[in-house]
């Protein structure tokens, strides 16, 4: 038996106050399109057809694949978000295409949903807001949204007052090679549930409330800087490779003892 | 190559230098007899890290190719960067404490200038001479705060 979509009103209570929060249109993931409005029952977890499986069904969507593969641009389809996760309510056929063709990202027009008893899911979702008000930047995607402050900081600093003249430049500067370093780097490993923009951020935060920002070190000195601080373990090639054993001819004395002193 | 390799390892014991300095201080920190001098703690904390950063990037990034070390015996200062920390018992007093801190950011100072003259790449040798000069800064920190302690 195929597994069927979610449905928006079974994990949204709607007998609780929310916020309803007009998003725009941005381009969002589509492994997180995970259910629909209006089709509950009727939409296996591909958004395609449980019952209808007509001749004009096919049709449809044999034309929407054409038009995919001729790379036709879709029309944005409407979601609401909920806890991270979207609800289509139009563009069900755009999206079963989409994953069809293992397309990675869509144009949505986003509704966000959050109960007002909330509170850090609504400042999360305020913070990213003015974030992408006051930077353009659109589809940083952070998995906690209270992060978006953190870089609104970062970008601050960049840019000083002027974050309007060229709000994209600290983005392809600082960011995304930072990302990369990252991406890169073990600590990833560390956290496997964080994505680097994540860590990124947690980055940031620890070297803002350590030494008021992070420093103008290479990045990977900033994030060996970050692993020694956390006592996380790092791969020391010049530590741990037989060269150590030079070293320690260098060092007559041998071992060297740490403070405090082990026991 | 066989130079490269020792310069790297030295770099290697620096940073390890710095990485017990930064343990030195973040355990100190939690002594109640250090409550007082907290600020200057934390200002030598950040410190270490900046400096671990700084050399981590130099072992990394930086050309060390024109950095003139021939021989084990002539780099002074590797042997007492990578000496014993003192021990300190729980009833030791701030001023012992910070006795040990200013022997340690002397070795530091000695070592660093002794690399910054020995760097013929003016990028290594700035960043030498910087570090030099952050632990003659520290070394006069911890002095003021003794000098203030005796007052």
């Amino acid at each position: 038996m195929r597994r069927r979509v979610r449905c928006f009103y079974e994990d949204f209570n709607k007998t609780e106050p929310y916020t309803v929060m007009d998003a725009g249109i941005r381009v969002i993931e589509l492994k997180r399109v995970v259910g629909t409005i209006d089709k509950c029952g009727e939409l296996d977890d591909r958004f395609r057809y449980i019952k209808r499986r007509d001749n004009m069904e096919r049709s449809r969507r044999y034309r929407l694949e054409q038009a995919a593969k001729k790379y036709t641009f879709f029309p944005p389809i409407e979601v609401h978000l909920y806890r991270g996760n979207y609800y289509v309510v139009d563009g069900h056929r755009r999206v079963a295409t989409s994953m069809a063709l293992k397309i990675e990202f869509i144009d949505a027009h986003v509704l966000e949903y959050v109960h007002k008893s909330e509170g850090d899911a609504i400042s999360g979702a305020l913070l990213k807001r003015r974030f992408e008000s006051e930077t353009g930047l659109r589809n940083v995607n952070l998995s906690e949204e209270s992060g978006y402050g953190v870089l609104l900081e970062e970008v601050k600093k960049f840019h000083g007052e002027g974050i309007s003249e060229n709000p994209k430049k600290w983005y392809s500067e600082i960011f995304l090679p930072a990302c990369f370093v990252i991406r890169e780097s073990q600590l990833l490993s560390f956290y496997p549930e964080l994505s680097e923009r994540d860590i990124f951020v947690l980055l940031a935060g620890f070297y803002n409330d350590f030494m008021s920002g992070i420093p103008a070190e290479d990045f990977q000195a900033i994030i060996s800087g970050f692993m020694f601080a956390h006592s996380i373990p790092e791969h020391r090639r010049w530590r741990n490779s037989p060269f150590h054993l030079l070293g320690k001819l260098i060092n007559r004395r041998g071992k060297v003892p740490v403070f405090p002193p082990e026991r | 190559m066989f130079k490269k390799v020792f310069i790297k390892i030295i770099l290697e014991q620096a940073i390890m230098f710095e990485e017990r300095a930064y343990n030195f201080y973040q355990s100190v920190l939690l002594w109640t007899v250090m409550k007082e001098s907290e600020g200057l703690l934390k200002k030598l904390l950040v410190a270490e890290l900046k400096h671990r950063m700084k050399l981590d990037e130099l072992q990394k990034k930086g050309d060390l190719k024109d950095l003139q070390v021939t021989d084990n015996a002539k780099v002074e200062g590797v042997q007492e960067l990578s000496s014993d920390w003192p021990l300190l018992n729980p009833w030791s007093t701030r001023k012992e404490i910070f006795q040990v801190a200013l022997q340690k950011e002397m070795i530091a100072f000695k070592f660093y200038k002794q690399m910054a003259m020995r760097a013929r790449l003016k990028t290594v040798s700035d960043t030498f001479t910087l570090l030099s000069n952050e632990e003659a800064q520290h070394i006069q920190w911890i002095q003021e705060e003794i000098g203030g302690n005796e007052r």
